[in-house]
């Protein structure tokens, strides 16, 4: 070797005059940099061991990002329910029936979307473990540094909000806590130990986060900040019957797993959890906004009931947003210059929940259901007749009829910004991922679930947008309102498992059997590392 | 740039012009001889070197084979001619010659360059083939891989469709490589390149290919030779001849093969049949495809010129190419320029060689073929073909997957590529037997790609109102080598001894901007400042860099010119690969035995020679590595925002992999040449085995605990194997009539054996089903509508599909493919893994060329034929085109409203057998005359050519000619991104003056 390395000297001496020739065969990165270079000034050791995990929250594509862009988190949460089809219409959307398959419950294990969703969140869990060991190793050799502790507390935060959707979507998966993890240390937990492990890691890094809005622009603009860490906590407290149950399969899909919530280090009832973390939201000044339509709109940084959002503006970020181009008509997205894919659309079960709640206004606010005017006030023209929406036409396949291109209501929740780029993939309505509504039907069903009444929190609710108050709301009243309210916002597949009917029959498909309630580990996955095994029922 | 090549070349082509004229030195002398040079068959030879022995002074003979040189009446004068035997004869007072040139048709002295040596065709024990220049390709000729298609067994070269702007593929004994790597080595009069820097020669200034193809004698380039080699020499400056040439070629061109889908009276009669209330009706009847169409004209002009002496030559060439497709706008345009000189100094023991070329190519493409011809076809025919009032074209507004074709051809697309390179060479003979040589070259190449979408366009509406971009991308390549050699005949031992050094460094810098945004289209891609759009990632710039470091020795020896044993090896050391495995040992053997210089053999007349040979040898692929792969490093992730302002995060681009080494290949080849009957017949017959192994591979790994789901890492084992036979025959050669038929066959197998195995102590196993390739269009977005994988086991890139049990009524009138449950489980399931099979491979499983030339006294005529067989093709095309599911919004082929297929789903029903034989070209050739004309001109030759006379096949699609042999997500699928089909009608002139 030695030898080589003197005569690769003369070589290079001879030919190439190279200044230094020992480095002949040695690389010298100009566009990628080595590690030491991310870490050299307190500035860098926060970009490169948190701020770049924020990259990751919204997405490019790939099905990636936590809204999910095309065929990601969003769409499993969204069309396997009741409440959203993206119908087959001839040539359209046909897509090998994969939408037909989530609508249908029919789902395969090797299904593109579990793969890249499973493979997303655990991108971003891997790189938190990277910033966990970095900043503990940083910290072994500063400990004096009050700043590291808090870095470490906000990664471990950002992780366990991955772990959580992982414990959503997968049930039984593996924990990893390291980066420098071997195939064979990857080993699957079981469902409550990971609902567990959330919530230890949540409730250790709560003390350190800041508890500013973190909607609103400024330092903690789009990160994870208490309130968002109380609104996971009170999720987790919510379904905690859910994600203590190891057998999802028995019971009749109804969750029976244990009521038991460790809190401050006590065993308390989930209930009074959920209600304790919703009301440390409410301390925190959350309310909600006189108007519905202003927490979806550009602008919306100054809502004050949205708790956590994805930034997003065509000029400073990357992340997409793709579910207006998805839903409307061609001629409709042309009007407004973006894309139209003609595709999403409201389910019967979601119209019919609209149209009984009195006096709602919220399927105008939330859907395109008739004719549709473009940005200049005038009709939107499709060829030479006017552009009329049929919602009552949907269907898991709309192929031939009449109505083809035109059955469904549309999405409206977002406002179409006028300043979008990209076809409309890039605007500047942030992305809601939480908001303070839920917080209030959330405490809603806690107190009801103890027994109590939940009409206040409820009636706020509706009474924001102008629709009749109900008196003494049952659980399923409870759970019409969340679908009003919350239609389209990625709860509704959570929700439906918490109360035991996700599986009911719905519109054109028919029970279906309650390992539904979880989806399988993606096939590649369980093929690629022997110690894991599929879900149940795959 | 061009016309900077142009006048350097110029500038320095007069300099050298210069000095060689002083150089010049023609004294008076005593006598003139005068003479006839004659071919055996009594025809003149036109061209031989008539050369005082030891001088300079010299001349050529005329058409009628006549010549007259001036030298002392004690002299010596040596005749010459390529191919024949040289002889050399005394003055002696004599002042007229009859000369009889024999054909040299043992040809086994022919200079043939192996790799670094320089031998002759007698002591070589490999696999070594070599084309000269009457045996390649003529007619239209517009890439050097074309002069040899279908030429060589086991050489696949490949180009699909008309348009001007795509460059053929070539496979040299097939894939063995999953990653890269697959196209052969270029070595041009010594400068490594790749197939680009191929197309920086005119085809015509190419004197030979020569094509190694087993790894006893590819193992010399190590780590470069792994997918074969093609040696290039081009032509020189030669001795005693002042010379001028001008070569050229006029074609014009024209669709012979369409997609004729319904046009609109058919359209509207099916719409109304079949009763569809959402018809979209313009009132028009457009043919799009039509539309878009014009005559295509190609052109190729080159003038050389050189002259010299026995001291010193040159030769300068430039030429162009130029082709306007046939779709409106579509056009390529190449200029080279070439120039060599050679010198030979203190008493011919220095020798120096300097030679430099230059093109620049600019082509204009048809921007995204799949999405234009895919739009032409099932565009609403009802459609005007002009613009709407505003500006934008006519859109049906449900038709999402397509655009309006003639709206997508203002598409500018447009991309200039530059090469030059410099090289020169010193040999020092210290002895005649011991040479020293240094070898150096520069290569330099930049691409600029520009592209502009329109904003009155529908996918320029859908960037934002038009979007223009530019990158441009630059590569610095340095090569030298130091190489010592010996070379000595022992008695009946011939001894040739090689060392060499070697260093190659690779320099690539790059960068590119997009805009989007524009209020008028008037700026294209030439001011983008005029975009209002520029966002994060928008702009780019990359910089990186590797070396190779190589050392080689190498041995030839040969007894009796009856054994012969070759060994060279030659260790590698890439900057690429992990800090432990940056060197690779690649070694190799060969023997043949010249059986026919055996006694017993010796004295039978019919036999002209019998070679048997066989060899073995390893060689390296690194070229999957991309450099840095080995190394932990972090790149700009994305952006966010930290203290309100916006920030870009830095981290891992990928999953690091420090162990990356060198993928190995490893053949045995063994064969046979002969040539029988004064070599009126004559082939080769060889097998070949090899295995890969170290498999480099983007391998899917499991996230956790990777970052990422691929990992690119040396695991799985391919295997290849085969038999090539060429043969070729003259059934007739008399003095008015001659004729030669030439045909190659090729068979090969191939088989991925492996794709896992143990990385970092970790059992790594890929995917069982890998996707190369799918259906795209309305309607497949995401479906199950894989179509060609990869998959251990099978060859690479085969057919995994549904079965259909034929079409099946529906009950509603409509049919479907009716797909059957394999797997028996009650349920059909499309799946990968599940109801489906291996139906087929892409790639032939025999390959062959054939070609039929004759010569009646001054006309010749050749056909060139080339064939395919054992390979299966998925018609996307039908499957797409005959779907009524898509109907009225996407037009449809005329039968589908009659069979009323209501299914797009991907079966087997729409792969078909794809063998066929293909008529490359038809030349028709008559060299006039000259005498009768003028004395000044030397040689005019005129052709009349017709290139893609006809397809012989039974596939149904618009040509079984697509990509099988290159591994991607087109191989074996032709999905509606095919080019119409092309002919050509050229005449060709060829004067020497």
């Amino acid at each position: 070797m030695k030898k080589n390395i003197i005569y690769s000297c003369l070589l290079a001496a001879a030919t190439f005059a190279l200044p230094s020739c020992s480095s002949f065969l040695e690389e010298n990165p100009k566009d990628q940099m080595p590690e030491e270079e991310a870490y050299k000034s307190p500035e860098l050791i926060y970009l490169n061991t948190v701020a770049n995990l924020y990259t990751q929250i919204g997405a490019t594509g790939g099905g990636e990002g936590l809204a999910g862009t095309d065929r990601g988190l969003y769409d499993i949460q969204t069309f396997t329910n009741d409440e959203a089809l993206l119908p087959t219409r001839g040539g359209d959307w046909e897509d090998g029936k994969l939408w037909q398959r989530l609508y249908l419950h029919t789902w395969d294990k090797s299904e593109a979307p579990f793969k890249s969703v499973w493979d997303y969140l655990y991108k971003v869990i891997g790189l938190s473990n990277q910033s966990i060991d970095k900043l503990n190793s940083l910290m072994e050799a500063d400990p004096e540094n009050i700043y590291l502790p808090v870095y470490k507390a906000e990664v471990q935060a950002i992780r366990a909000l991955y772990y959580y959707q992982l414990l959503d979507c997968f049930g039984r998966v593996p924990l990893v806590e390291k980066s420098d993890v071997q195939i064979s240390d990857v080993k699957q937990s079981e469902r409550s130990e990971v609902y567990n492990f959330v919530r230890k890691e949540l409730q250790e890094a709560l003390p350190y986060l800041n508890t500013a809005n973190s909607t609103k622009e400024g330092e903690y603009y789009g990160r994870m900040t208490r309130p968002v860490a109380f609104f996971l906590l009170a999720k987790l407290a919510l379904n905690a019957q859910v994600y203590s149950d190891d057998d999802w399969t028995d019971n009749g899909g109804a969750p029976n797993g244990s009521t038991d919530f460790e809190m401050n280090g006590q065993k308390v009832l989930c209930w009074d959890a959920a209600i304790a973390y919703c009301d440390s939201i409410s301390n925190l000044g959350y309310q909600l906004s006189s108007t519905y339509s202003s927490n979806f709109s550009v602008g919306n940084e100054k809502s004050v009931e949205n708790i956590f959002t994805i930034p997003m503006d065509p000029a400073k970020y990357s992340a997409q947003f793709y579910y207006i181009i998805r839903t409307v008509h061609y001629a409709h997205g042309k009007a407004y210059s973006i894309d139209g894919w003609n595709g999403a659309s409201a389910s019967k079960e979601l119209l019919a929940s609209f149209r009984k709640s009195k006096n709602d206004p919220r399927l105008e606010l939330c859907f395109f259901t008739g004719k549709v005017t473009g940005p200049d006030g005038a009709p939107v023209m499709d060829g030479d007749k006017e552009l009329e929406y049929k919602p009552d036409a949907v269907a898991v396949d709309v192929s031939g009829i009449a109505d083809e291109k035109t059955a469904g209501a549309r999405w409206k929740k977002y406002e179409i910004d006028p300043a979008s780029q990209s076809a409309g993939k890039l605007q500047s309505v942030d992305f809601v991922l939480y908001r303070y509504a839920d917080v209030l039907l959330m405490k809603a069903e806690a107190k009801m679930r103890k027994g109590e009444s939940g009409d206040n929190e409820i009636n706020e609710v509706r009474g924001r947008v102008g629709a009749d108050a109900l008196s003494k709301a049952t659980l399923n009243d409870l759970l019409d309102e969340r679908a009003r309210e919350l239609s389209w916002e990625g709860v509704r597949r959570q929700d439906l498992v918490r109360f035991g009917k996700f599986c009911d029959a719905v519109d054109g498909r028919p029970a279906t059997q309650p390992y539904c309630t979880v989806f399988p580990i993606p096939h590649d996955v369980v093929l690629l590392n022997k110690n894991l095994s599929q879900n149940k029922g795959y | 740039m061009k016309q900077k090549i142009y006048s350097c070349s110029a500038r320095v082509s007069l300099l050298v012009l210069i000095g060689l004229l002083c150089n010049f030195s023609i004294f008076a002398q005593d006598i003139t001889v005068r003479g006839n040079v004659k071919d055996v068959t009594g025809e003149p030879i036109i061209g031989a070197s008539v050369l005082q022995v030891g001088t300079t002074n010299g001349i050529i003979t005329d058409v009628d084979g006549n010549f007259s040189l001036t030298v002392p009446g004690n002299s010596s004068i040596n005749i010459s001619y390529i191919g024949y035997i040289p002889q050399t004869l005394a003055v002696n007072g004599q002042t007229s010659f009859n000369i009889i040139l024999k054909e040299d048709v043992e040809a086994l002295d022919e200079v043939v360059v192996v790799g670094y040596a320089t031998g002759s065709k007698r002591t070589i024990s490999g696999a070594v083939e070599k084309i000269k220049k009457e045996d390649m390709n003529v007619g239209v000729v517009t890439n050097p891989l074309e002069s040899i298609k279908g030429k060589v067994a086991g050489v696949v070269i490949n180009k699909q469709g008309g348009d001007p702007a795509s460059t053929p593929s070539i496979r040299v004994r097939g894939t063995t490589s999953l990653s890269g790597g697959n196209d052969p080595l270029v070595v041009i009069d010594g400068v490594f390149g790749d197939l680009g820097l191929l197309n920086a020669l005119s085809p015509s200034d190419i004197e030979t290919f020569t094509i190694l193809k087993d790894a006893s004698e590819t193992a010399q380039y190590g780590s470069r030779g792994a997918s074969g080699v093609i040696v290039v020499t081009t032509t020189k400056g030669k001795a005693g001849a002042v010379s001028l040439n001008y070569d050229g070629t006029f074609g014009v061109e024209s669709v012979y093969k369409n997609i004729d889908m319904l046009n609109a009276a058919q359209y509207r009669s099916a719409v109304e049949v079949g009763g569809y209330v959402n018809a979209l009706d313009g009132g028009a009847s457009t043919n799009f495809m039509k539309e878009m169409q014009r005559t295509g004209f190609t052109q190729n002009h080159r003038v050389s010129f050189g002259a010299g002496n026995e001291q010193s030559n040159y030769r300068a060439s430039i030429g162009v190419i130029a082709q306007d497709g046939i779709i409106d706008g579509s056009d390529m345009r190449n200029y080279t320029a070439k120039l060599d000189a050679n010198q030979r100094m203190f008493d011919d023991r220095l020798k120096i060689e300097f030679g430099m070329f230059g093109s620049k190519k600019v082509n204009n493409y048809v921007n995204d073929h799949q999405k234009t011809f895919y739009s032409a076809a099932s565009f609403n025919p009802t459609l005007p073909a002009a613009q709407n009032v505003d500006g934008t074209w006519p859109e049906d507004p449900n038709a999402n997957e397509i655009d309006n074709p003639l709206g997508r051809l203002t598409i500018q697309d447009k991309e200039d590529n530059a090469y030059l390179n410099a090289h020169g060479k010193l040999s020092f003979n210290f002895t005649p037997d011991l040479m020293l040589s240094v070898f150096g070259s520069y290569t330099y190449n930049e691409k600029i790609n520009s592209t502009y979408i329109p904003n009155n366009i529908k996918a320029g509406i859908r960037e934002g109102s038009g979007k223009a971009s530019k990158t441009q991308k630059n590569s610095d390549v340095l090569m030298g080598n130091i190489t010592l050699s010996y070379k000595k005949d022992f008695g009946k031992n011939h001894v040739d001894v090689l060392g060499l050094m070697e260093g190659q460094s690779y320099k690539f810098n790059g960068f590119g901007a997009d805009a989007r945004g524009f209020g008028t289209n008037y700026f294209g891609y030439d001011n983008l400042k005029a975009g209002a759009n520029v966002k994060y990632g928008d702009v780019t710039s990359y910089a990186n860099s590797y070396n190779i470091s190589s050392f080689m020795a190498r041995l030839n020896y040969m007894f009796d010119d009856r054994y012969i044993a070759t060994v060279n090896l030659r260790t590698d050391g890439s900057s690429k690969l992990g800090e432990n495995n940056k060197w690779g040992f690649f070694p190799s053997a060969s023997a043949a035995w010249v059986i026919s210089n055996e006694a017993f053999l010796k004295d039978i007349e019919q036999i002209t020679n019998i070679k048997i040979r066989a060899g073995y040898g390893l060689t390296g692929n690194q070229d999957a590595i991309s450099p840095y792969n080995s190394l932990s490093l972090m790149q700009p992730t994305g952006i966010t925002t930290v203290n309100g302002q916006q920030t870009v995060t830095y981290g891992y681009a990928r999953n690091a992999n420090p162990d990356l080494k060198w993928e190995t290949k490893k053949m045995f080849d063994v064969g046979v040449d002969f040539s029988l009957l004064d070599s009126r017949i004559s082939g080769s017959v060889d097998y070949y085995n090899s295995r890969t192994t170290d498999l480099l591979y983007e391998y899917a790994v499991p996230v956790p605990p990777f970052l990422y789901n691929k990992l690119l890492a040396n695991l799985g084992e391919m295997q290849n194997n085969g038999v090539e036979i060429a043969l070729s025959g003259t059934p007739v050669q008399t003095k008015d009539f001659d004729l030669k038929i030439s045909a190659n066959v090729s068979y090969q197998k191939n088989e991925l054996k492996s794709l896992s195995g143990t990385y970092m102590g970790q059992e790594l196993s890929t995917s069982e089903y890998m996707r190369l390739g799918s259906i795209n269009g309305a309607g497949f977005i995401g479906g199950n509508t894989g179509v060609i994988y990869q998959m251990v086991g099978q060859p690479v890139g085969v057919f995994y599909l549904p079965h259909s049990r034929g079409l099946v009524n529906d009950g509603l009138g409509s049919y479907t493919y009716q797909v059957e449950d394999l797997d028996k489980n009650g349920t059909v399931d499309i799946n990968d893994g599940n109801d489906r099979y291996v139906a087929g491979q892409a790639t032939p499983k025999v390959f062959m060329g054939a070609n039929i030339s004759m010569r009646y006294k001054r006309f010749d005529l050749q056909v060139q034929m080339s064939g395919a067989f054992g390979h299966k093709i998925y018609n996307g095309t039908s499957l797409t085109y005959m779907n009524m599911n898509t109907f009225p919004t996407y037009n449809v082929l005329p039968d589908a409203p009659s069979m009323n297929i209501k299914d797009n789903t991907v079966t087997d029903y729409w792969l078909e057998k794809g063998d066929y034989v293909n008529i490359d070209y038809i030349t028709l050739g008559y060299n006039f005359n000259v005498k009768k004309i003028d004395k000044v001109i030397k040689n005019i030759r005129l052709t009349a050519s017709v290139n893609n006379v006809h397809t012989f096949t039974n596939y149904s699609g618009l040509s079984p000619m697509i990509n099988n042999t290159v591994v991607g997500s087109d191989m074996g699928v032709d999905d509606k991104r095919f080019y119409p089909l092309t002919r050509t009608y050229s005449l060709g002139l060829n004067i020497t003056f």
